[in-house]
């Protein structure tokens, strides 16, 4: 475009060109390329004028958030943020804290009443793994004991009638159920049964398993009366464990 | 008018407290966006403050809200990021969204044609940018308003204000005039807008 032409947009936008000079621009913005011409520059005009105009304003908005820039966003490279030796401090003492508060919430777990009478539950190795004799025909039951559905053990093996040859045995696998269940009336009855039918090792056995039952009802710092029996006798055939539990039960844990 | 209006009239006022609110509350989720899609926090900041920036100059032409700012903000941020990473060589690209906000094809070609309007003004403004000072001053003049008049400076006004002759500004501007129009259609963008 030449330079007259430009000359003539100006004039034309600022109203300042005679009648004659109009009719020959508008004439001449039949042309697209003039028009095009024409159309651009008064773009360019507008836009430069009004920026111009809000230059400093402008200016004055990119500083303000280049401030916020600053103020707000991480810088490029982010200081690493170190911890206060205060924070530290209190920091590895809450750590600590919480490590401790759940150390000693498992260990009494671990020594609470029902968690030690299953660590110490001995079944007696007789009856349930005789295959096809003795307790075996009490199939019901010896499923469901090993299914662990104790109260429907604890039942089916309690309801042996008196009669039959494995009824203290039934007694002391009724007890062990009875222990698991946390029913341990049911389970001091069942034992004294076997205590009283059974044999040799049954009874031995019925007198361990009693010591389990009396445990939830034995006061603190105490000992089971059954225990303390047992304890009496170091040919007891639960001696050992006997002292093991006698240690549990007077553990700081408990 | 939305009522989040106000957060352009903070832009165009250069309000500081609506500034600092706008980074506060919008800029966390932006950097999230460009962040969780192949940019860095460098990215955001750019990308952010060009937005800001955009709408700023739109909101002196009168730009008017119809939606919650952080939408629009989130919409023209996105589509920012996205032509951004066009540029960068992605052949396609794919955002992953912010949970609760995303692409709106309405909104998104609002932003557009917002965005194209600027580039355009943009492009006329770098290259009024690269004449020399005198050049800038005495066009500025001519093509501002006067405020009292509301009509543009005259050459008579021009030399007066700038402390020259007549003629010389006469010839400087035609001179500079020339030069910005020539620097414009050689731009190689301007065959794109």
């Amino acid at each position: 475009m030449t330079e007259g032409r430009y000359e003539q947009f100006e004039a034309y936008l600022r109203g300042t060109l005679n009648e004659r000079q109009e009719k020959d621009l508008e004439q001449a913005l039949l042309d697209p390329e003039v028009k095009a011409a024409f159309n651009t520059y008064r773009s360019v005009r507008q836009v430069i004028g009004q920026r111009w105009q809000r230059q400093a304003d402008t200016d004055a908005f990119i500083r303000s958030l280049q401030e916020q820039n600053q103020q707000y966003l991480s810088p490029k490279s982010s200081p690493k943020r170190y911890l206060s030796v205060r924070r530290m401090v209190l920091l590895a003492a809450c750590v600590l804290l919480v490590l401790g508060i759940s150390f000693v919430g498992v260990r009494k777990q671990q020594y609470g009443d029902q968690q030690l009478i299953k660590h110490y539950v001995t079944a007696y190795q007789t009856g349930a793994e005789r295959g096809s004799q003795g307790l075996n025909q009490y199939h019901q039951a010896l499923m469901a004991y090993q299914n662990e559905q104790w109260a429907a053990a604890a039942d089916a093996f309690a309801n042996v009638p008196a009669t039959d040859e494995n009824y203290a045995g039934a007694q002391l696998f009724a007890g062990y159920a009875y222990l698991y269940d946390g029913a341990y009336s049911a389970a001091k009855k069942a034992l004294q049964n076997a205590l009283q039918y059974g044999t040799g090792i049954q009874q031995q056995n019925a007198e361990w398993h009693m010591v389990l039952a009396e445990v939830p009802a034995t006061p603190a710092g105490q000992l089971p009366p059954t225990l303390v029996t047992i304890l009496a006798d170091e040919d007891h055939a639960f001696y050992d464990q006997g002292k093991a539990l006698a240690r549990d039960l007077t553990s700081i844990w408990r | 008018m939305h009522a989040d209006q106000r957060y352009i009239k903070g832009l165009v006022n250069n309000d500081s407290e609506v500034i600092r609110e706008i980074y506060r509350k919008y800029y966390g989720r932006i950097q999230q966006l460009v962040t969780s899609n192949s940019g860095n926090v460098e990215d955001a900041r750019d990308v952010f403050q060009e937005v800001l920036v955009v709408l700023f100059h739109k909101g002196h032409e009168g730009f008017t809200l119809t939606c919650p700012f952080s939408y629009f903000l989130y919409i023209a941020c996105r589509s920012r990021w996205i032509n951004e990473l066009k540029k960068r060589g992605r052949r396609r690209v794919t955002i992953t969204d912010i949970d609760g906000l995303n692409n709106d094809s309405l909104l998104t070609s609002e932003w557009r044609q917002l965005y194209k309007q600027e580039k355009q003004k943009q492009l006329f403004h770098r290259e009024f940018r690269k004449l020399g000072p005198s050049c800038q001053e005495l066009l500025g003049l001519s093509w501002t308003e006067n405020p009292d008049t509301s009509k543009y400076n005259s050459l008579y006004e021009v030399a007066q204000i700038t402390g020259r002759t007549y003629g010389y500004v006469r010839r400087k501007i035609a001179e500079c005039r020339n030069r910005l129009m020539q620097l414009v259609q050689e731009s190689c963008d301007f065959n794109d807008l």
